[in-house]
C-alpha cells in the first residue's frame, strides 16, 4: 500500500514536471517565432527580469503593500460574508431584505465599483474595497447554503438533548459546514488577488504592484508586466497555500478534540 | 400520568389514527404495530415534535427523553464525546464512558467516529447518549423508537435491564415491530393498528 502511494505521488510530480515543461516550451517557441520582446519575452527573459526585481526593496515594498490592501479586503469580505450568512441562512425575512444587495453586487462590473469606489473613498483604499466586495458575495451564498443543508435531524437532535448555542456551533454547524465554507474562502482568494491588482492598476496607488504593472505598460516594458503578473500568481498561490494550511490545520484540531 | 386524548392525525388524505386516547403512568409500554401505521408519529406528537390535527396531550412533565428511530449522532466527533454532549456537566466523560462499557464498548472503540462503528454500535452509543440525557434531565417520559434495531440478544438484554434501571421514574414508550420487546422489557404491550384505535 505504501509502495502504492509512493508511486502515485511520484508519477503526479512527474506528470507536474512534464506539464510545465511542455508549456514552457510552448512559451519559449511562440517567443522565438514572434522574435519581440516587447510583444512576448521569453520565459528565460522574465525568470531573470523577475529575479533582478527580487532583490530591491521597492518590488518587497510594492509587494507587501498590494497583499496588505487585498488581504485586509479579503478578511473583513470573509467576515462580512459570515455575519451576513447566518441571519439570511436561518430568517426568512432577513433572507428577503438583504438577497437583493448579493445578487447587485455579483452583477455589477467589477470596473463600475472601482470607479465609484474612486469617487467615493481614497485611492490606496480602493483595492480592499473591490477585494471585499469580490469575497463577500461568495463566501455568504456558499455559507447560507451549507447551514441550511445542515442535516434537519442532527438539528432536532440537538434541540431535543438541550444542546447549548456553543455545542451546536462547535459540534453541529462548524464541522457541517466547514468543507463548503473553506472552499468559498479559497475560491474568493483567488477573485480577490485578480480583483485587487485591477483595482490598483486603475487607482495606482502610490506603492502597489499593480501600479507598477501601469507603468510597465506605459513604458513597454513587457517583460517587466511578465515579472510582475508572474509575483501576482506566486504571491496569490503562496497566500493560498498558507490558508489551506491554516484551515487544515484547525479541522485536525477539531478531529483530535 | 400522562393522557392523551381523542388525538387526531392525517397526512393529506390518509388518516393515520382518529379519536385516540390512552394514559401512561410509570413502567415500560411498548406500542406495536405493522409499519406505516403511525407508531412514530404517534411517538412524536406525544413528546411534542410534531402537532397533532386534534386532541390534546397532558401531563408531560419536565424533559422527555427520545431515543430516535435514526440513530443521529454528530458525524465530527467520537462516540464518546457524543454521549457526553448531552450532559450540562463539563467533566461527563467518566459518566458516559461507564454506560459505553456496560454497553460493550472498549476503550478504543469509544474513540471512534460514528462512521467507523457498526450500525449495533452506533444504535448503543445512541441508546447510551439518552440514558446519560435522562440522568442529567428531569421529567417523566421517555420515548424509543426501536430501541433494539441492530443488536444481538445478548446485547438486547442488556439494553433492556439499562433502559428498566435507569428509567424507572419515568413512563416509557416504546416503539417496536416485535413483540417479544415487550416481555424482554417486563412492559405493556399495546398493539396499535391506526385508526380507529381503543
Amino acid at each position: 500500500m505504501k509502495l502504492f502511494t509512493t508511486r502515485s505521488k511520484t508519477s503526479t510530480l512527474l506528470y507536474i514536471v512534464i506539464s510545465a515543461v511542455f508549456w514552457t516550451a510552448l512559451w519559449a517557441l511562440a517567443a522565438h517565432l514572434i522574435g519581440m520582446e516587447l510583444l512576448l519575452p521569453s520565459p528565460l527573459r522574465t525568470v531573470t527580469r523577475l529575479a533582478e526585481l527580487a532583490v530591491t526593496a521597492e518590488f518587497w515594498r510594492a509587494a507587501g503593500m498590494s497583499l496588505l490592501r487585498i488581504g485586509t479586503g479579503f478578511l473583513m469580505g470573509v467576515l462580512a460574508g459570515t455575519l451576513l450568512a447566518v441571519p439570511t441562512a436561518l430568517l426568512r425575512p432577513a433572507d428577503i431584505l438583504f438577497s437583493p444587495l448579493n445578487t447587485v453586487v455579483r452583477a455589477t462590473p467589477v470596473a463600475s465599483f472601482i470607479i465609484l469606489a474612486l469617487v467615493w473613498i481614497e485611492r490606496g483604499r480602493v483595492p480592499s474595497f473591490i477585494a471585499f466586495l469580490m469575497v463577500t458575495p461568495i463566501v455568504w451564498s456558499s455559507l447560507k447554503t451549507a447551514i441550511q443543508n445542515v442535516d434537519p435531524q442532527l438539528t432536532e437532535m440537538a434541540q431535543c438533548y438541550r444542546l447549548g448555542v456553543g455545542k451546536r456551533i462547535t459540534l453541529l454547524y462548524l464541522p457541517a459546514v466547514m468543507p463548503q465554507y473553506a472552499a468559498s474562502m479559497i475560491t474568493s482568494l483567488g477573485l480577490a488577488w485578480k480583483a485587487g491588482i485591477a483595482a490598483e492598476v486603475l487607482c495606482r496607488p502610490d506603492v502597489a504592484i499593480g501600479t507598477d504593472l501601469y507603468e510597465s505598460k506605459i513604458y513597454l516594458e513587457t517583460a517587466d508586466l511578465f515579472a510582475y503578473t508572474a509575483a501576482v500568481i506566486l504571491l496569490s498561490v503562496v497566500m493560498e497555500l498558507c490558508f489551506r494550511a491554516l484551515i487544515g490545520r484547525l479541522v485536525r484540531k477539531e478531529e483530535r478534540a | 400520568m400522562i393522557l392523551l386524548s381523542n388525538l387526531s392525525k392525517s397526512f393529506g388524505t390518509n388518516r393515520l389514527f382518529d379519536e385516540l386516547s390512552f394514559s401512561l403512568d410509570r413502567g415500560v409500554y411498548c406500542l406495536g404495530g405493522p409499519s406505516g401505521c403511525g407508531k412514530t408519529t404517534l411517538g412524536r406528537i406525544l413528546v411534542g415534535l410534531e402537532k397533532a390535527d386534534g386532541g390534546t396531550v397532558s401531563g408531560v412533565v419536565g424533559h422527555p427523553v427520545i431515543l430516535f428511530q435514526e440513530q443521529r449522532l454528530l458525524p465530527s466527533i467520537s462516540a464518546l464525546r457524543n454521549v457526553s454532549s448531552v450532559s450540562k456537566d463539563k467533566d461527563a466523560l467518566s459518566d458516559a464512558a461507564t454506560l459505553l462499557k456496560r454497553l460493550g464498548f472498549s476503550e478504543e472503540d469509544m474513540d471512534k467516529h460514528p462512521n467507523a462503528l457498526s450500525g449495533g454500535m452506533q444504535q448503543r452509543v445512541a441508546i447510551a447518549r439518552a440514558l446519560l440525557f435522562a440522568k442529567e434531565y428531569e421529567g417523566n417520559l421517555a420515548l424509543l423508537d426501536e430501541p433494539f434495531r441492530g443488536l444481538d440478544p445478548d446485547m438486547k438484554a442488556v439494553v433492556a435491564d439499562m433502559i428498566r434501571e435507569e428509567l424507572a421514574d419515568r413512563a416509557v414508550l416504546v416503539i417496536t415491530h416485535d413483540e417479544s420487546d415487550a416481555s424482554l422489557l417486563c412492559g405493556k404491550w399495546l398493539p396499535f393498528f391506526g385508526s380507529p384505535s381503543k
